[in-house]
């Protein structure tokens, strides 16, 4: 403004100022906050003293200390008599909110489509929010059923050796039981010992099962949680021979469950167990399975037992978990205990460390703990992502209310206008707008949970978990989820209410097209956020399904297709393979047929085996996998001899003959198969060492191409291939090559006759190779789905907004179009007029997405040793996708407008 | 009326209010009551027992004058009512009661 028109007063009121007005102010957010909430009554008197003061202090004290007393002040003045209290009565105000609400049904109603797509777009984002939540809550509560969670505390064993370094979950018997004996904090000590499975039958009636034998003692119900539905917690792991099992399989052996005191009859145990107890199934969300428990005693004078519990400190085979007094510190116990072990170990110092490991943390920090009973782990980093794609789609669907009930402002204003004439102040209308978005948000919650009703079955047996949602399970269900109901009703409606309320009167009377320009650029950053969202899940989903293609499609280095593996678990049919072997060879479906310990893509524990040149001293070894196998095995499963050659027809020959693949070749320094020698020291089983008695002395004989035997998250790693009959592991499988095009359950017909005519009490259990890798992925296949999903979601709720957004504003510029189009703008430059503004969104949104979702991606390929790259092409392509989108929601509509016949819409005013 | 009881800060305020006379109000009240009994009070407790004395009757107030160093806000002036004086009066004399009760041999063993 030039000097020259400033108006008169501006000197004047310079002067004065100058003269007599202080020039120092109380901080401004404080007197605002003051104005705000206090009472007119004392608000003049207060502000006056508070002023004075300040005055008063700047003086004495200085600025700063002034304005701190005033803002202490100001707060210490937020007494309940001073507060603001509402004008109108309470009655009118209960009144006015019955009105609000009907005016919001009202409107819903004479608005049809467009509530339509408000309620479909945030009943979508809230179906999306709570399943995601659900599942959220349920994995950061695994394992909290037990009460006594916070001092349960699994001894865990890092142990270091030439081979690098390895953390095991498993520890010895003594590491345990000296830690209950002679430590006093340390309550009790869980011990549970795996034994491999058995079967188990009901002479009664006949039925039979295999189970997994779980040996433990009555700590176990002294310690965890898990609920007996028969037989007393406190004896029935006590005797010998007692054996608990869960509910699932007393019914599927005696058809109920009120079962104590029956006898069954196992495989592997010469006496008879009796059942002692039922057991609730074990929730889900619990990382210890077992459907049997077996009592510890029965294993007493029992060779094996002894050797493995009498004065072992070293080996890994007991899964054990402390039970620690509540005032005691577990680092000092686990400093103790290590302590303790060092002087009665065999491990030089600092090679082996125990550490104990949270119950709470088992869940999600088990990632580098190898063969742990714990096959539910997860990666915390999931959960978070999760969590956050739940509350962005449902900030999302919060977007498109706040958007659309701006841009449709201007057929609200007349009403906003009278309500104002008729004496209606902002925190009215404010009201109003926030009732009518808590209205919508209610509508929405309540089908959203109906609709979630109606998905968790599917929802369940796609997370394989047991989530349920009932708004009474908990105190504190409903009241959350009507507190989230109005969280997302205020978020949504706060934005439109403060634009609403602002309207000055004469404005919204008047006819004008200028309110669609309030909160223009909000709307579009909301859009633009839309936009990456979706783009961001577009390119996530399409990485992972590129991803999970190229496992799919990737050489294994072997043939997954048409192989059927049947588990043996006799001795009959160990013994007899040869007969079976020709049994099934006659099958006409069959192509060809090996035995082996181990198959590619193992889904049980795969042995190490200690090798060495002869000489050479131990510590110069390397831990090779083991596989022990057949003859057959290369051209059953097609992998590939590379130099020398493969196990002869002659048995007694080949007996000490081994193969190694190019990778175990390599790390040996082995270029050429000319029989060298290596001695094989012991077997390592998961942590268990189990010594040769003298060193298993083997020939090279050939090398095998690579191929992935664990999953393709893993690096190839050296393997051995040992001849079928070999001290260190014996035959578990017979592979069954299909011929293509069979009638699979008569094949399977024929392979179970087969067995059974050797041995007719097995029972056949049998896996498809391509079925059991797939497993390997399943948790990654899951989270692909979770991030199409989502993509899905908010892709169409995002869809949804636009093309509500794209006709609010066409039908506000018809007038435009139809001058522009008298004055012979062509029908394409006024699509672009339309709908550039978007393009250019979608090359914002572009720009920040692809770094995003580069690092989302990145991270999630980090998993796999062997992936994709992320080629610019996946982010190029779902561009292409948002934009094709974009056109279609935003061009049809735009195009319409376009071709409209300007007589029409000029015509009116 | 409400409750007629006379907290000790609220008595602090009212004899303050007295001291003043016709010149009391929040500000002031504060720094007398600085002054004389060294105690620093926030300005929020000094209004709030000044709302309690009035609705309670122990005092009248009256707008004052305004001035730019109170932001062209006015003061709240406080004087004491006939009630407000009888009940400093009554409060005194129940002091004076329980000072002589108290044996001469109990004040003297406390030095």
């Amino acid at each position: 403004m030039p000097n020259n028109i400033r108006p008169k007063h501006f000197y004047v009121n310079k002067l004065i100022r100058m003269k007599d007005e202080p020039t120092q102010h109380p901080p401004r957010f404080a007197k605002k906050l003051l104005k705000w909430f206090l009472d007119e009554r004392f608000l003049e008197t207060v502000e006056g003293d508070l002023e004075e003061e300040f005055h008063e202090q700047i003086e004495s004290k200085g600025l700063f200390k002034a304005k701190m007393l005033y803002v202490f002040t100001v707060f210490m003045s937020f007494r309940p008599y001073q507060i603001k209290r509402p004008k109108q009565p309470f009655l009118i105000r209960l009144y006015m909110l019955f009105n609000y609400f009907k005016i919001a049904y009202r409107n819903l109603l004479k608005q049809k489509a467009y509530s339509t797509i408000n309620i479909v777009g945030l009943t979508f984002g809230i179906v999306c929010f709570l399943l995601i939540s659900l599942y959220v809550k349920d994995e950061l509560m695994f394992d909290h059923m037990h009460q006594k969670l916070e001092r349960i505390y699994r001894v865990t064993e890092k142990i270091e050796n030439q081979n690098g370094e390895i953390t095991y979950a498993k520890t010895s018997y003594q590491v345990g039981k000296q830690a209950v004996e002679q430590l006093p904090q340390v309550e009790k000590a869980v011990q549970l010992l795996g034994y491999g499975r058995s079967l188990i039958i009901n002479n009664e009636k006949q039925f039979k099962v295999y189970l997994e034998m779980i040996f433990t003692d009555e700590s176990f119900f002294e310690t965890f949680d898990f609920k007996l539905l028969h037989g007393d917690a406190k004896t029935c792991l006590k005797e010998p021979s007692s054996i608990v099992l869960s509910k699932k399989i007393a019914l599927q052996l005696f058809g109920k469950t009120n079962i104590v005191g029956k006898s069954l009859e196992s495989g592997r145990m010469e006496s008879d167990l009796i059942v002692s107890g039922v057991l609730e199934d074990i929730p889900l969300n619990s990382h210890l399975q077992t459907d049997a428990l077996f009592s510890m005693a029965t294993l007493e004078n029992m060779e094996f037992f002894e050797r493995r519990t009498s004065s072992d400190w070293d080996s890994h085979n007991f899964l054990t978990y402390l039970l620690i007094d509540p005032k005691a510190d577990h680092r000092a116990t686990q400093d103790e205990l290590n302590k303790l072990a060092a002087t009665n170990s065999d491990y030089k110092e600092g090679q082996r460390a125990i550490v104990f490991q949270a119950l709470e943390d088992i869940h999600f920090g088990s990632g580098h703990i190898e063969n742990d009973y714990n096959f539910n782990k997860n990666d915390i980093k999931y959960a978070y992502i999760l969590s956050l794609a739940a509350i962005i789609i449902l900030l999302i669907a919060s977007f498109n209310y706040m958007n659309l009930s701006t841009a449709r402002s201007i057929s609200r204003g007349k009403e906003i206008g009278i309500r104002k004439v008729v004496g209606a102040n902002r925190e009215n209308i404010m009201t109003q707008f926030l009732c009518e978005a808590i209205l919508l948000s209610a509508i929405c919650f309540l089908l959203a949970l109906g609709i979630v009703q109606i998905l968790l079955p599917y929802f369940n047996h796609f997370t394989n978990k047991a989530l349920s949602l009932s708004l009474f399970s908990a105190w504190y269900m409903l009241p959350s989820i009507i507190a989230l109901m109005m969280v997302v009703g205020v978020v949504s409606g706060i934005y439109p209410a403060v634009i609403l309320s602002r309207f000055k009167i004469t404005n919204t009377l008047k006819v004008s097209g200028r309110n669609l320009q309030k909160g223009m650029n909000l709307r579009r950053l909301l859009v633009i956020f839309q936009f990456v969202v979706s783009i961001t899940l577009t390119i996530a989903t399409i990485v992972a399904y590129a991803q999970m293609q190229f496992i799919q499609k990737k050489d294994l280095g072997f043939n997954k297709e048409l192989m059927l593996v049947a588990d043996i678990n006799s001795g009959k049919l160990r013994s007899n393979f040869q007969t079976l072997k020709n049994k099934l060879i006659q099958m006409s479906s069959v192509t060809s047929v090996s035995v082996s310990s181990r198959v590619p893509g193992e889904w049980k524990l795969l042995p190490k085996a200690l090798s060495k040149f002869p000489g050479e001293d131990e510590s110069q070894g390397h831990e090779l996998y083991l596989i022990g196998a057949d003859k057959d095995f290369l051209n059953t499963f097609g992998i590939t001899l590379k130099l020398g050659r493969n196990f002869g027809a002659n048995e007694s020959k080949d007996s000490t003959a081994v193969l190694l693949n190019e990778t175990a070749a390599k790390l040996l320094g082995i270029k050429n198969a000319t029989s060298q020698k290596i001695q094989l020291i012991y077997g390592n089983y998961d942590g268990e060492i189990v010594r040769l008695e003298s060193p298993f002395e083997v020939e090279v004989i050939g090398i095998v191409e690579d191929f992935h035997f664990r999953s393709l998250h893993e690096k190839i790693s050296p393997i051995i291939i040992t001849y079928r009959n070999n001290p260190l592991h014996a035959i578990d499988y017979y592979t069954v090559r299909i011929k293509p095009n069979q009638n699979m359950a008569s094949v399977l017909d024929g392979v179970e006759n087969a067995l059974h005519e050797i041995d007719p009490t097995h029972i056949f259990e049998y896996h498809f190779l391509d079925d059991q890798l797939a497993l390997f992925y399943e948790n990654d296949t899951r989270r692909a789905y979770i991030f199409s999903g989502s993509a899905l979601v908010a892709v169409f709720i995002a869809a949804l907004g636009l093309m509500v957004l794209v006709a609010f504003s066409t039908r506000q510029k018809r007038k435009e179009i139809g001058i522009r189009k008298i004055h012979g703008a062509k029908t394409s430059k006024i699509v672009m007029l339309l709908t550039k503004d978007f393009f250019a969104m979608i090359a914002i949104a572009f720009l920040i997405a692809t770094p995003l979702s580069w690092f989302l991606m990145h991270n999630w390929l980090d998993a796999f040793a062997y992936k994709i790259s992320l080629s610019p092409s996946y982010f190029v392509l779902a561009s292409l996708f948002m934009l094709l989108l974009t056109l279609l929601t935003t061009g049809i509509q735009a195009y319409k407008a376009a071709n409209e016949k300007p007589v029409d819409t000029v015509r009116n005013e | 009326m409400k409750g007629t009881h006379l907290g000790e800060f609220e008595e602090l305020v009212l004899l303050t209010v007295g001291i003043l006379h016709n010149e009391a109000y929040g500000l002031s009240i504060k720094q007398e009551i600085k002054a004389r009994a060294k105690r620093n009070v926030n300005l929020s407790a000094i209004h709030a027992a000044l709302y309690r004395l009035e609705e309670k009757g122990f005092v009248n107030a009256r707008m004052g004058e305004a001035s730019n160093k109170r932001g062209g806000k006015r003061k709240k002036l406080f004087t004491l009512t006939n009630y407000g004086i009888k009940t400093l009066k009554d409060q005194r004399e129940m002091r004076d009661s329980f000072w002589t009760a108290i044996p001469n041999i109990a004040i003297k063993g406390s030095r």
